[in-house]
């Protein structure tokens, strides 16, 4: 592998590594934190999807 | 290939589940005051909406990886096509040698024919162009042989032929190279999930240990929320940056759409069950969940 086939691959895994070490976190700090039956169902209630990014991957219009 | 990574995929969420639930080997059903509803959500909801969830929006940019860093497949097929273009051109040679002094000797057209068809033979996948300009490359390869004579471009890795190695022209576009083992990304990204799980949820520290099972359910969706939006982000990234097909992107919009009305079901069975009031409503809602990550697992291709 050329050094300039290593920095494609590196361009193209850095920003997925990143998403996958922040969303780890979060995921294993979910998993550890002490919360309660009422915190959870709380917090399941502000994860719903009105909450999440809206994507437009590349296709601008209608959603 | 698709089934592999289906199949890869749906082991490491069940990986994930079951790590989660080893975590606490004093989980029992007697602790729950609905324990069959439990078991029917975790069955009916969270694993199939985690499960399409996976297979829809990681087998987009996956498939996607698959088709542009095929370099294995690739690799093994040139050199498969070369050893025939060599040997075809053994083959002209050792027939224009016999017909020496009894026939008529062969033309450079039909020793170019005797080869090509050599090849064809074997590979009836590669065009008789492709085949033919694989051969003059081979050519200029062997001293002797063919318009260039005794200035033989020289390469290493062949049997018979010194020198350096070389591309061969014409043989693999622009879009198909590529530099990435898909099935070792394949089995890295379960690696990393399942160290992911383990890292959450065995450590001494943590209060998994003492959660009950809906909790650790609840916990469960929440980490299927991380899962789509890092992969539907992933996606997303690679679709703005024309990295992947319109239509993939189309798909992957969808699938991302579906999603989201799926976890959104999903969370209102959790807590119509976990609130345990209107059990028609918490099987309108399993039954809604069931039906989105259907959809889901067939836009993803997962199923037959």
């Amino acid at each position: 592998m050329s050094p300039a086939q290593i920095a494609q691959l590196a361009i193209i895994l850095a920003p997925l590594v990143k998403d996958l070490v922040v969303e780890g976190s979060k995921l294993i700090a979910t998993f550890r934190d002490d919360l309660s039956q009422d915190d959870l169902n709380k917090a399941l209630e502000l994860s719903k999807s009105t909450t999440w990014p809206e994507l437009t991957f590349g296709l601008h219009g209608a959603t | 290939m698709k089934r592999l990574f289906g199949l890869l995929f749906t082991l490491s969420v069940l990986a994930i589940t079951a790590l989660a639930f080893a975590a606490d080997p004093a989980v029992a059903p007697a602790v729950s005051p609905a324990p069959a509803a439990l078991a029917a959500f975790l069955r009916d909801s969270v694993y199939p909406l985690l499960t399409a969830a996976l297979l829809g929006l990681l087998a987009i940019p996956l498939r996607w990886l698959g088709n542009r860093f095929k370099i294995d497949y690739l690799m093994q097929r040139n050199n498969a096509i070369e050893q025939l273009a060599i040997q075809g051109i053994s083959l002209a040679q050792e027939i224009a040698a016999k017909r020496i002094g009894s026939m008529p000797a062969l033309t450079g057209i039909e020793k170019l024919d005797i080869a090509v068809s050599h090849v064809l033979q074997a590979m009836p996948a590669v065009s008789q162009d492709q085949a033919e300009r694989i051969i003059q490359a081979m050519l200029a390869q062997i001293p002797g042989v063919g318009a260039t004579k005794e200035q033989v471009v020289s390469r290493d890795g062949l049997i018979g032929i010194s020198g350096t190695l070389q591309p061969i022209v014409g043989t693999t576009t622009a879009s198909e190279s590529g530099f990435v083992r898909l099935p070792l990304l394949a089995i890295m990204l379960l690696i990393s999930l399942c160290c992911l799980a383990g890292c959450a949820t065995t450590s001494p520290a943590t209060p998994t240990q003492n959660d009950s099972p809906q909790v650790l359910a609840g916990k469960s969706l929440l980490a299927v929320k991380s899962t789509i939006v890092t992969a539907a982000a992933a996606t997303d990234r690679m679709c703005t940056t024309g990295a992947m097909a319109a239509d993939k992107c189309a798909m992957a919009r969808t699938a991302y759409g579906q999603s989201r009305l799926a976890y959104d079901s999903a969370v209102d069975a959790y807590l119509l069950m976990i609130q345990g009031r209107d059990p028609a409503a918490f099987a309108a809602s399993l039954q809604r969940v069931q039906s989105l990550a259907a959809n889901l697992l067939q836009l993803a291709g997962g199923v037959n």
